[in-house]
């Protein structure tokens, strides 16, 4: 009974944001198609400021699946054994983006990223008296990276981001040093990011205590690329990453052996360390293009992580065919677990039932068609063009998803 | 930093250092196709890069902010 009204809102919901999504879609192409009207403009002109490229995605993410952090659609009677419960969602993502030209050294890059979401996990938090986040969500952010070419050999970047979610609020700021050197054959990049996340401290049984609690995490990233030959470049990544504050999804929860549940745990810091390597290679003769990448992931939460994608592209013509499969392994957390013995245990000691950070394995599958049906010479990646996508992604605990795009993109 | 481990990373920079003969700028034409630039992806790059940070524990090591609408914070 409780399961089938849940359907019934979902289905009234997700039609309802259907509506709300191909609404904004039109809304935010609209700049793009006015500019599309005079876009004849002399290429090797770079004087004054000018859009060069917008770029718009419009994504439908559709999940299942079960994790015991979530109180949706389980039985919370007293004794009732430990359950899974769903994680049902609907996520409708739009993206824009502009490259925008001020002068011959410098360009701003920025980005509009809106997320409508429905999801069954937070939905269920009872009472549900404290934030309209736990019926839907709405999330917007806004990047802006400008980048200032000093010379031949330096360059410069800036960034700045907001992202405001009906709980939560984030706030960052950044900058890159950018090294060409061998005569252009090898870039360095040294980079620093800090961003401030301030959020209401929603609890499992949908209280917000107040007052808002908040996370520091500063990044520092050093990476290289390398032509190693006309057709083939390679590229090396390092982040760290230190975090503090709340650091834990305050309402999720971990179930109690007998009945009940307890506030997921975390410690207050963590430091975060990915490394990842990639490597490209063109094949002119066929009009062929292969990517293939690794990254490590490891923290002080004793979480580790492996992660390997191969993208694989061949044009026929003015379209391309890509396809990539991804495998993602990662052992839990130190302090993860399935169940809790008791509900009296100490406030600060660690805990969490979060599928997200399980122990599972995670295959990842997609294909994508684009239609450069515009250029100016050769293919690049400011040539116009639409793309239609789909991908699929399963993990071992039994979380699956689906998501189709649509993509367009105008250079002028 | 275990033997094995050196070994595998000294080998590797070795790879590398000896991949890197100087390419003029007049054979570089492959890089410029939006295959080979990730620029030409950064969209879709971005989206799923969402998708895979908020459902899996490595997420977050790429500075970019946790939120994002997923309702999640891994």
């Amino acid at each position: 009974m409780v399961a089938r009204r849940g359907a019934a809102v979902r289905a009234r919901i997700d039609r309802r944001h259907v509506a709300s999504a191909l609404t904004l879609i039109a809304l935010l192409s609209a700049p793009a198609l006015l500019l599309s009207q005079d876009h004849m403009r002399d290429p090797t002109d770079l004087s004054g400021w000018e859009v060069e490229q917008m770029a718009f995605r419009f994504a439908i993410f559709q999940q299942e699946g079960q994790g015991l952090q979530s109180q949706a659609e389980i039985d919370r009677a007293m004794g009732a054994p430990i359950q899974r419960g769903s994680e049902h969602a609907w996520i409708f993502q739009p993206i824009v983006s502009a490259l925008i030209r001020q002068d011959r050294d410098t360009t701003h890059s920025l980005t509009l990223p809106i997320d409508i979401v429905t999801a069954a996990s937070p939905d269920a938090l009872n009472p549900d008296v404290q934030t309209n986040a736990s019926r839907e969500n709405e999330a917007a952010g806004l990047d802006l990276v400008t980048t200032v070419r000093d010379d031949d050999q330096f360059s410069y970047q800036l960034h700045i981001g907001f992202h405001f979610e009906e709980y939560w609020g984030s706030g960052m700021i950044g900058g890159a040093i950018i090294h060409r050197f061998a005569d252009d054959n090898a870039t360095l990049r040294l980079g620093i990011e800090t961003i401030f996340d301030s959020f209401d401290p929603i609890q499992p049984d949908g209280v917000d205590p107040g007052p808002v609690v908040n996370r520091l995490g500063v990044a520092a990233t050093a990476s290289i690329s390398q032509l190693l030959s006309p057709t083939t470049i390679a590229s090396a990544s390092y982040t760290f990453t230190a975090q503090f504050g709340h650091l834990e999804t305050t309402y999720n929860s971990v179930p109690v052996e007998g009945g009940g549940r307890l506030a997921d745990r975390y410690p207050r810091n963590r430091g975060r360390h990915t490394l990842t390597g990639e490597i490209r290679q063109a094949i002119p003769e066929t009009d062929t293009y292969f990517a293939l990448s690794y990254r490590l992931y490891a923290d002080t939460f004793d979480a580790i992580a492996h992660s390997a994608m191969l993208t694989g592209t061949q044009y026929l013509g003015d379209v391309w065919v890509r396809a990539h499969y991804r495998f993602h392994h990662q052992d839990a957390p130190s302090f993860w677990m399935a169940s809790a013995p008791s509900a009296d245990v100490p406030e600060w000691s660690l805990r969490t039932a979060d599928s997200d950070l399980e122990t599972l394995d995670a295959h990842e599958g997609g294909l994508n068609v684009r239609w450069f049906f515009e250029r100016r010479g050769a293919l690049t990646a400011l040539s116009s063009y639409v793309q239609l996508g789909y991908v699929g992604y399963v993990r071992s605990n039994s979380l699956v998803m689906h998501v189709g795009s649509f993509d367009f993109g105008f250079g002028f | 930093m275990r033997p094995r481990a050196l070994r595998f990373v000294v080998s590797l920079a070795l790879l590398a250092a000896g991949g890197c003969a100087i390419v003029p700028r007049y054979q570089r034409e492959a890089f410029a196709n939006p295959a080979m630039d990730s620029q030409a992806t950064a969209l879709e790059d971005r989206s799923l890069g969402k998708l895979r940070g908020s459902r899996e524990v490595a997420a977050g090591g790429d500075g970019r902010a946790a939120g994002g609408g997923c309702a999640c914070s891994n």
